[in-house]
Formats: structure tokens, C-alpha cells, sequence
């Protein structure tokens, strides 16, 4: 049997694999960005974040996440869960965003702290 | 018994590093692998003090004779890891709150009971579930409308006596002869459940953004961006120091330590950034008062 | 619709709500559209006061400071300052704001990064990295570097925190597009937390070269600034000099001091020697004003106002109070 971390790698390298050169810094660069911005602002927040300033990379990887943690409601979920699905959730989201740091910087070839090139 | 508590007060931010990091963090704080909790390094702090002891004879007699004649005798003095006791977690009302969870009570009543302190109290307070949290009384600086809300959680509040007397007991340790901060203490002292408390541990530790800056363009440099992870300041970590008599009897090792522990000292890593200045306390050992 | 937890929707901030948890976590609806909750959020922050908590343990980290050997010198704000600007936030401008008590503070990698970075600049070849004087003071991959920063914590008993916006007049032209600035290009508001007060600048390690990092960090201060916004005069800051040991307050604390000692059963018996000794006293009228009036708040917490209200020393030391 794949352990959550095994199979999180192998889903996850394939949906970075399908992001497209126009979407790849944005992505990126979100990837990098996200786990910092759930600690601080919390999951509901950072989430509704990317949606509002994320464009179309950002729904890309909201998307994405959704489906690697296997919450089709991801974004309404982390609102109105109550404590404890709250805490497995934001687990879950992070750790999966350790894999797409990972492939952010050796498939989409975006390091940490590099430019969103096509910020507003 | 030959050993005393010792309670470690952050005042600045404190990173006891690992090096790499696994997760998101590039420098995460150090963890026992099987609970998680954040810990100082027996031997780090250990080492600190050895520094610090200016006083050769006692140096080596206490912690044990210079690297190069390191076979010829062993230290008298041990010093357990440092486990975190205290988080000092943001709240919505009472600024922060002091967290911590009968997991991690229950380990320091051990280490408490082996120093032979008497007067801790014995009886640790479960959270019936994870939304449940324990404080000393309703009133309390932290509560607000039987809530207690620390970062993004909600939490429903009940108020203890054996929380208040955990509250109190550790205030009495940590600021002895300060009643304002024990009063401080005890108002913001929080019993979550231990689901909660790994939780916290995980994601409501300080991080900070490093950066390496272009000289002229005050651009970021490729891969000038790193994530620092600490303890924030007012969290408070405890565990032993236990004397094993070499050359220096018990009362030689405890004298030595009191003084050297009688200013603050810098602990764990990033000290030119002013990382880890502690205050550090010495308690309990056959029921006598500390030095 | 609010972005944040469901039960967390009508919560308001209180008096003494953690600023930097508000900052992070309780901002309402965020869009395209929502400036006003940026503006509000901006707002509710700079409105939290300096939490009580803090300002005692301010006392408690200078006290640790001396103890621990560190040298603090306060460094005031010229007008406004914004550290952290760049740092992730929901809000995309951020602050600074320490973890635990939410004020603003400057941290001790921003003050290291400044000294070094103005050394490199404007110090000429003494100072180039790689010299000792640079290694010394800064350390490189191999070695830590002599002399510690510790974050400066800000002077507690003024506002810190005010609501401020960037208005970028020409974003066209700043993106690095051809379009010269033209007046037509409506302004476009980002509200951000700026930052004023005084802070306590610590720094330890050997005398000399502590005082000489003071040096560059007074020079850097002034022409390079600290955190964003330096291009328009953000971040510039004062390094006091060191307050000298006033001798007049020194004697007057150490009379006061034994003053408030007394047990009021020794009032009657001590309280003229005291008051001897105060009208001999070599200082200042504002301390000699100190002592008079605990002296005079002595004799009325022991209660002996009646009793002593027609001797003459009594009558002197009112006098010089209504004076």
C-alpha cells in the first residue's frame, strides 16, 4: 500500500507536469509562497487568497490541491469545517504543498522568492 | 536525589536548529522524532554554560576537564533536553495565551517527581475534546464570551481549579517573587487537548522570511529567500540538571550552575541576529529553596 | 461573503487583541473590489493599543540586556518607517509586528543587513568584504561575526502604528513600459501599516567594535534608511545619544527610596532627619520637588498629616511644593 506521502508525489508530479509555460511562474511561485501564507493567515484565508489575486495559475493550483487531498469543496470546506476537520484539512493541504514546492523547482524550474513575472 | 528542575524563559525568538528541513520550513526548530515537541539540546545548553564558566577550576571539575584530556575524567553534571512546557500562542483577546496540553504536563510531572519537588501539582486536567480548552477561571484575560480563540481555532472554555493551580505553580517557578507576572500567567494559562496542542506546535511557531538582497537593486537574489522557523519569545521550556558526583559533589554542581544561570544567557542557534536570549532557573532537589 | 472561518465571521476585534494575529488572519472579504476592507483592516490594526503586557515587559528586556552585557542606545523615527513590507500577507503589505506582543519592531537581521550593507557601500576599502574590520563585524560563511543585533523593541507609551497608502500615480511608467507618467493615469491607493515611536538598539560583543557598529548604523540610519519605502524618505531614524547618568535624579531616587521604605510606625520618629537631609540636598529644583513630595505623601499614607501640619520642616516642605 502507498503511504499518503507516496501517493501525494506521484499525483501531484503529474499535475505540475500539465502546467502550461504560460501558467508556469505563477504556479510556482504560488507553490512556494502558499505554506508560509497558511501559517500566518490560516487555510480559509490563504486559500481565499489565491482565489482573488491568483488568476488563472491560481485556480489552476486550487484546483489541483483540491483534488490531491481529495476535497472537491476545498475552499468552502476549510470555512465552515468545524476544529477538528479544520486542523486535518489544513494538515493535509500542507502536506501536500511540500511535494508541489518540490516539482515547483525541479519540473517548473521556479525557485523560492523568484519573480511572478506576470504579477498586475 | 541529585537533581533540580531547570526552566528555560525565552525572551527573544529561539532557534534550537536541525539543519535541514523536510517540510516547508528551510530551518525548522529541533523536534522529538515521536511527539513533536520542540526541544533545546541538553548538550547545546550544556555547552553554553560550559563557556560561560569563566572560573577554570570549577570548569573542570563540574563540566569535565578540556577537550584535549577529555579521557582523563567525566563531568559531574548532566543536562536533560529542554522540552518546550510553555507556547506562547496569539489570541484574540489577552494578546497571547500560555499553552500547554496534559501530554506535555504529564512528561514534566515525571521529570518534576524525579527532581524531587513535592508541591507540583499531580493532577492534570483532560480536555474532554479537541474544541475544549482549560483555564484558571471564566474571567480570565484570554476568555471572551466562554471562547478562547487562538490564531484561527475556536476553542470553548472551562474553567479548572487544577489548571488555575498548574497555572499558578509554574508562575510561582518561572517568575518567582514577580506577582504581577504570575498573575500574568495564570490569566493567560491554557490546557488544549494534545490533537490541538501538535497542531499549534506545527503551524503557530514564528517563521521569518530571510532574505539576501542585490546590493544596488534591492532585488531578491536567486534562491536569496529562505523561511526560519523559532520559538517565539515567552515560550518557556524546562527539564533537568542532574548531578553524577566526579569530582564535584551536588552541592559544587548546583552552586556553579546557580551562578552561571544568575544573567542571561544566549541559547540555540542565529545568536548574531539576537536570537535565544533566556532567562534560566534552577527549582525543586530534596524539597530545599533554590539557590 | 467573508473569507474567513464560518465561526469566525462576526467576530470584532477587542482592546487587546494580539495586532499581528488580527493583521494575518481576521482581514473581511477579499477581491478585486474590496479596497475598503484593506483599508478597514489597515485601520482596526493601528487602532489596537500597546498592550499593557508589553510595557512591563519592556523593563524586562532592557534589564536583560544590561545584564546580559549588550550596549542599547534609543534610535527615534524621522517621520515613518515600513519594515516588512514585502513579507507574505493576505493584504500583500505587510509589517513587521512581533510575534507574541504584536507591536512593531525592527529586527536584528534588518539592523545586521543595514550596517552591512552601508559599510560595503560607503566605507571605502577598510571595509570591503573580505577585510578584518567587515569580517569582524558581519562574520561570513566560516565565522559568526563578534558582534550580536538584537531586534529593537520599540519604547513603550506612544501610538506605533498608523494607517498609511502607497499611491502609485504611474504604474504604466514604474512597470518599465514606455509611457512617460501622465497627470490622466489615476491614482491608485495600496494601504500598508507604517511605523514610528523609538526603539531600543541593542548590540554586544567586544567595546570597540560595538561602538563602532553604532557608528556606521547612526550614518546608515540617516542616508540609506531601514526597510521599504527609503526612495521617499521612509525609514530614517535618529540614534540618540546616550542618555548621561543624570547625578541630580541618582541622589534624589536613592532619598525617595528610603523614604518609601519607612514602616509608617517609624514615620514620626525618622522623618525629620529626612527631611535634613533633603534641605541640604545639592540638586535641581525638579528633584528637590521629587523628594519633598514623597516625603509629604509619607507622612499622609502614615497619617500623621494632623500632627505634623504646624511644625515648621512640614510647612517648609509644602511651601517648596506650592512653589
Amino acid at each position: 500500500m502507498q503511504t499518503r506521502s507516496q501517493r501525494y508525489a506521484a499525483q501531484i508530479f503529474a499535475q505540475v507536469s500539465r502546467v502550461g509555460e504560460e501558467e508556469r511562474k505563477k504556479y510556482g511561485s504560488l507553490a512556494h509562497r502558499l505554506p508560509v501564507l497558511i501559517r500566518s493567515a490560516g487555510l480559509a484565508q490563504a486559500l481565499a487568497f489565491v482565489r482573488a489575486k491568483g488568476g488563472p495559475a491560481g485556480e489552476r493550483l486550487l484546483a489541483d490541491l483540491a483534488a490531491a487531498v481529495g476535497q472537491a469543496d476545498l475552499e468552502r470546506r476549510s470555512r465552515c469545517a468545524d476544529l477538528l476537520e479544520y486542523m486535518r484539512l489544513t494538515r493535509d493541504v500542507l502536506a501536500a504543498l511540500v511535494w508541489y514546492k518540490r516539482f515547483a523547482q525541479s519540473v517548473l524550474g521556479v525557485e523560492p522568492g523568484a519573480d511572478e513575472g506576470d504579477e498586475e | 536525589m541529585n537533581a533540580r528542575l531547570l526552566f528555560v524563559h525565552a525572551l527573544s525568538p529561539l532557534h534550537a536548529g536541525t539543519g535541514q528541513g523536510v517540510g516547508v520550513i528551510d530551518l525548522p526548530t529541533a523536534r522529538e522524532k515521536a511527539t513533536g515537541i520542540p526541544y533545546l539540546p541538553g548538550s547545546s545548553l550544556k555547552g553554553v554554560l560550559r563557556d560561560a564558566c569563566t572560573d577554570k577550576e570549577a570548569r573542570s571539575i563540574v563540566f569535565g576537564p578540556d577537550k584535549a584530556s577529555a579521557h582523563e575524567y567525566a563531568g559531574s553534571v548532566q543536562i536533560s533536553d529542554q522540552r518546550l512546557l510553555l507556547l506562547p500562542v496569539r489570541s484574540l483577546v489577552g494578546t497571547f495565551a500560555w499553552v500547554t496540553s496534559p501530554h506535555i504536563l504529564r512528561r514534566f510531572l515525571r521529570d518534576a517527581q524525579y527532581a524531587g519537588v513535592t508541591d507540583v501539582p499531580s493532577d492534570v486536567p483532560t480536555p474532554t475534546s479537541a474544541s475544549c480548552c482549560h483555564v484558571a477561571d471564566s474571567e480570565c484575560l484570554i476568555v471572551s464570551d466562554g471562547q478562547v480563540i487562538l490564531e484561527d481555532l475556536d476553542l470553548t472554555s472551562q474553567a479548572d481549579a487544577r489548571a488555575r493551580a498548574w497555572g499558578e505553580w509554574i508562575g510561582g517557578q518561572v517568575f518567582a517573587g514577580e506577582a504581577e507576572w504570575q498573575r500574568a500567567l495564570v490569566g493567560r494559562f491554557c490546557i488544549v487537548h494534545d490533537d490541538v496542542m501538535s497542531f499549534l506546535l506545527e503551524t503557530a511557531t514564528e517563521v521569518m522570511a530571510r532574505i539576501r538582497l542585490h546590493e544596488e537593486a534591492k532585488t531578491v537574489e536567486e534562491g536569496g529567500l529562505w523561511y526560519e522557523e523559532a520559538l517565539p519569545a515567552e515560550t518557556v521550556l524546562a527539564g533537568l540538571v542532574v548531578a553524577t558526583p566526579v569530582k564535584a559533589g551536588p552541592e559544587k554542581v548546583f552552586a556553579t550552575i546557580g551562578e552561571l544561570i544568575a544573567s542571561p544567557l544566549q541559547l540555540g542557534g542565529k545568536a548574531t541576529v539576537g536570537r535565544g536570549l533566556c532567562r534560566l532557573r534552577l527549582a525543586g532537589g530534596d524539597g530545599r529553596a533554590d539557590a | 461573503m467573508s473569507t474567513r472561518r464560518c465561526c469566525l465571521a462576526n467576530v470584532t476585534k477587542t482592546p487587546t487583541t494580539n495586532a499581528g494575529l488580527w493583521f494575518d488572519k481576521f482581514i473581511r472579504p477579499q477581491g478585486d473590489e474590496d479596497k475598503e476592507s484593506r483599508q478597514n483592516l489597515v485601520r482596526e490594526v493601528a487602532e489596537i493599543p500597546v498592550p499593557e503586557v508589553y510595557t512591563r515587559w519592556f523593563e524586562r528586556w532592557r534589564g536583560a540586556l544590561e545584564k546580559y552585557g549588550a550596549d542599547c542606545r534609543v534610535a527615534e523615527v524621522v517621520g515613518r518607517m515600513a519594515v516588512g513590507l514585502g513579507e507574505d500577507s493576505v493584504l500583500e503589505t505587510s509589517v513587521t509586528l512581533h510575534h507574541t506582543f504584536g507591536v512593531p519592531y525592527i529586527p536584528g537581521s534588518a539592523l545586521k543587513g543595514l550596517a552591512a550593507s552601508f559599510a560595503r557601500l560607503h566605507l571605502g576599502e577598510f571595509w570591503r568584504p573580505g577585510t578584518t574590520a567587515y569580517r569582524t563585524l558581519f562574520g561570513d560563511t566560516h565565522i559568526a561575526g563578534y558582534v550580536t543585533f538584537f531586534d529593537a523593541m520599540p519604547l513603550p507609551g506612544t501610538k506605533l502604528l498608523y494607517p498609511d497608502v502607497i499611491t502609485v500615480h504611474h504604474p504604466k511608467y514604474y512597470r518599465g513600459e514606455e509611457e512617460p507618467p501622465a497627470d490622466w493615469d489615476s491614482p491608485n491607493p495600496v494601504p500598508f501599516l507604517s511605523a514610528t515611536g523609538r526603539y531600543l538598539v541593542a548590540l554586544s560583543g567586544p567595546a570597540k567594535w560595538v561602538e563602532a557598529t553604532f557608528d556606521v548604523l547612526a550614518h546608515a540610519f540617516i542616508h540609506l534608511g531601514i526597510g521599504a519605502k527609503t526612495s521617499s524618505g521612509y525609514g530614517r531614524l535618529r540614534l540618540e545619544v546616550r542618555r548621561p547618568v543624570d547625578p541630580d535624579r541618582e541622589k534624589a531616587e536613592q532619598l525617595i527610596r528610603q523614604v518609601q521604605a519607612l514602616r509608617p510606625a517609624e514615620v514620626a520618629g525618622r522623618v525629620q532627619t529626612f527631611c535634613e537631609q533633603w534641605r541640604r540636598m545639592q540638586v535641581g529644583p525638579e528633584q528637590k520637588r521629587r523628594v519633598a513630595a514623597a516625603i509629604v505623601a509619607k507622612v499622609r499614607e502614615a497619617g500623621r498629616e494632623k500632627q505634623s501640619r504646624d511644625k515648621a520642616w512640614y510647612q517648609e516642605l509644602l511651601a517648596y511644593l506650592a512653589d
